[in-house]
């Protein structure tokens, strides 16, 4: 009887206890938070962010996978693949594969997706510009054609070729797609309530793909305007997960000593960087002249900026990409913090008394600040324009070509290759492209074009050369990005910067 | 039998309660440190009381002192952070840049306010009313967790005090705050 009492009591404690961390942590839906802005779109092709990019890894596939854990690129929505003598491929389609609303994945769903994604207004339509066009032999094989040989093709299948579902896309339009999204991916969306919070549910006829069904039911995502309450629902435990990249570094030191908190990061692609107009597209501006970007390069005091606002977590670059990019050369013209020498450039140029301009900034506001404070102990007078985390209006202008001076980053859409960022922002003909020389367009041009290793490598070196002399950007550092979660869960941060929700799970 | 429940029972009850409550009132400390190391990353000193440490005396808050204590040693902003516990008024004289208040007498917060006044020190307090008796900022029952967002807990500055002290506060700090007053000190009794 006493034994009786003794287990009647202990159960009874346990009821009435409250619910513990742990407990809480069991439930069957992983919090994330995605960032402080709100998406325009949950739509690729019209937004561009990283946060948008992520969600889409996770409802969404492509033809082909990058494994978080070798790097290596392996099939997804295609069963195999094939590269042919004159750089086309050819894809065998995996069968029996259905989008989340019933309609079927085959060949004419990946001719539809790449005539929308390289559609003008497409924001990745750059990345896909020498893809011809998608031969569908029949409904599970297709052959991708190419104007000419792409050596970054099979990444470009994997990360930016995403794919639609024709029926659904035309019944609903862009607007209605950007808002609920179908794909094939591990998880479906459930409900958008304003693109404040997305809850999304395990797509349990999830193909046998690379990715696996989703290890916990449900994702909710949500979006928290500022870093004080990001931080306090984490700790709180309102939030199991930030995003990977939307944890600033700043907070790192403090979510450390967090008792439920565990940090993580790891090597990424994505640099920071200074862009100057050098090619006057935002009306006349001193950054035409190369003694002016010089003065700018030697202003920045990129290591406190790296000790302060990246709090170790960068590493300062001379090159424009990072060494995790193929074709990274960082024996480059290098440009030491030197304020004294940049105002005697600024006075050779004719600006003794320096002079004012706009400058924007959309992430990690201290390095923004601090960058402010270098340029005006040489005397250029920056007026701060901030969009911090609206990037998808500061984009929009940037391509307009209405940006005298930016402080930004790109993540070079996850593709592990100098020409990622490269064509993007220093070909002539490109939107983005502030600053470049008829030499410079002409060896990425030549990279663009052959397939081979060793000759690729060095164009694209040398492309890197020209950049840094004529000082067209400042190169500040390449990042780790950071990923804070709750202790319990299992989740990895990719070096791809792609999340993937699906293979989270509780112990 | 009768002994299992009057006696074991209450205290297996109470045991495994006060255990439980232990997680909760740790996040609790942790989200007032929170909004403290958040505040030392948006602030500027004014050049000549800046040193190469950031000096934090809390005082009437034992709790939150312990939760600061881990980062005591740590480098903010290229500036070591010391940590320690303020026991009276008195030892306050040039001693910190940073003054966190918590449980006191109306008499001892005036006379605290007044020790550091026009003194480049940033005061901060998590009870309500301390910013309109002369305190610069304060964040109304930070340790409270918040279920929705419209329970979020008030964010409170008064530019006045911080102006008077030569701080500068960063406009990231300012756009979070609910509140921001711009004026003398209303009276000087603890509402």
């Amino acid at each position: 009887m006493i034994r009786f009492f003794l287990t009647f009591c202990i159960l009874l404690s346990g009821l009435i206890a409250p619910v513990d961390a742990l407990s809480q942590a069991q439930k069957d839906t992983l919090v994330v938070c995605l960032g402080k802005a709100r998406p325009k779109s949950l739509d690729p092709a019209v937004s561009n962010t990283r946060q948008v990019l992520t969600l889409y890894h996770n409802w969404g596939d492509t033809l082909l996978y990058r494994d978080p854990v070798t790097g290596k690129i392996v099939p997804g929505l295609a069963k195999s693949y094939r590269i042919l003598d004159n750089g086309d491929m050819e894809l065998t389609l995996r069968k029996g594969v259905r989008f989340h609303n019933g309609e079927p994945f085959n060949g004419a769903a990946v001719k539809f997706s790449l005539g929308l994604l390289k559609n003008s207004d497409s924001r990745v339509s750059r990345y896909l510009a020498d893809i011809k066009d998608v031969m569908v032999l029949d409904d599970h094989h297709v052959r991708i054609e190419v104007i000419k040989p792409i050596p970054t093709l099979s990444q470009l299948l994997a990360n930016v070729l995403f794919i639609y579902p024709p029926g659904y896309y035309q019944e609903v339009g862009k607007k209605g797609f950007g808002r609920h999204p179908v794909g094939t991916g591990p998880y479906r969306l459930v409900s958008n309530r304003g693109f404040t919070e997305m809850n999304f549910e395990r797509n349990l006829r999830y193909f046998g793909g690379p990715k696996g069904i989703a290890k916990i039911p449900k994702l909710k995502i949500r979006i928290i305007k500022e870093t004080i309450p990001q931080m306090e629902a984490l700790i709180s435990g309102e939030v199991d997960l930030m995003r990977s990249g939307c944890v600033n570094p700043e907070q790192v030191l403090f979510l450390k000593q967090a008792d439920q908190v565990k940090v993580l990061s790891t090597d990424i692609l994505r640099v920071y960087f200074l862009v100057m107009d050098a090619r006057g597209r935002s009306g006349a501006t001193p950054f035409k002249d190369k003694k002016v970007r010089q003065a700018v390069n030697h202003a920045i005091n990129r290591d406190k900026i790296i000790r302060d606002a990246f709090n170790g977590f960068a590493v300062l670059s001379d090159s424009v990409v990072s060494p995790l990019h193929f074709g990274y050369e960082n024996h480059v013209t290098r440009y030491p913090y030197d304020p004294a020498r940049a105002r005697k450039l600024l006075a050779e140029a004719g600006y003794p008394t320096g002079f004012d301009t706009d400058y924007y900034a959309i992430n990690n506001e201290s390095a923004a600040e601090s960058i402010l404070g270098d340029l005006k102990a040489v005397g250029i007078r920056a007026k701060p324009q901030w969009m911090m985390g609206k990037w998808d209006q500061f984009y929009q202008k940037f391509l307009k070509g209405e940006i005298p001076l930016a402080f930004m980053t790109w993540g070079s859409y996850s593709i592990f290759d100098a020409s990622a960022l490269l064509n993007h922002f220093f070909m002539a003909d490109a939107d983005a492209c502030y600053g470049t020389t008829p030499e410079i367009n002409r060896l990425l041009e030549q990279a663009n074009g052959i397939l081979g290793a060793e000759e690729r490598g060095k164009l694209l070196s040398r492309a890197q050369k020209r950049i840094s002399e004529e000082a067209l950007w400042v190169p500040i550092c390449f990042v780790e990005v950071i990923c804070a979660m709750h202790n319990d869960l299992h989740f990895q941060p990719a070096m791809d910067e792609i999340d993937r929700y699906f293979l989270a799970s509780w112990p | 039998m009768l002994f299992c429940l009057i006696f074991i029972l209450p205290w297996i009850t109470m045991s495994r309660m006060s255990l439980s409550a232990d997680p909760e009132n740790a996040k609790k400390q942790e989200i007032t440190a929170l909004y403290l190391y958040n505040f030392l990353l948006f602030v500027d000193w004014p050049k000549n009381a800046a040193s190469d440490t950031i000096k934090l005396a809390t005082y009437g808050a034992p709790r939150v002192y312990e939760a600061l204590k881990p980062m005591a040693g740590k480098m903010i902003k290229g500036k070591k952070l010391v940590v320690f516990s303020l026991a009276g008024p008195e030892g306050l004289d040039d001693c910190c840049q940073v003054l966190f208040v918590g449980d006191t007498e109306p008499q001892i917060l005036k006379e605290l306010l007044k020790e550091v006044n026009g003194k480049p020190v940033l005061t901060i307090s998590d009870k309500a009313g301390f910013v309109r008796l002369g305190g610069m900022v304060s964040f109304e029952d930070p340790g409270g967790l918040r279920k929705a967002e419209k329970k979020r807990k008030r964010f409170i500055i008064n530019l006045s005090a911080v102006r008077k002290s030569r701080l500068k506060i960063r406009s990231r700090l300012l756009r979070m705050s609910d509140i921001v007053y711009d004026t003398e000190p209303v009276n000087l009794e603890m509402p």
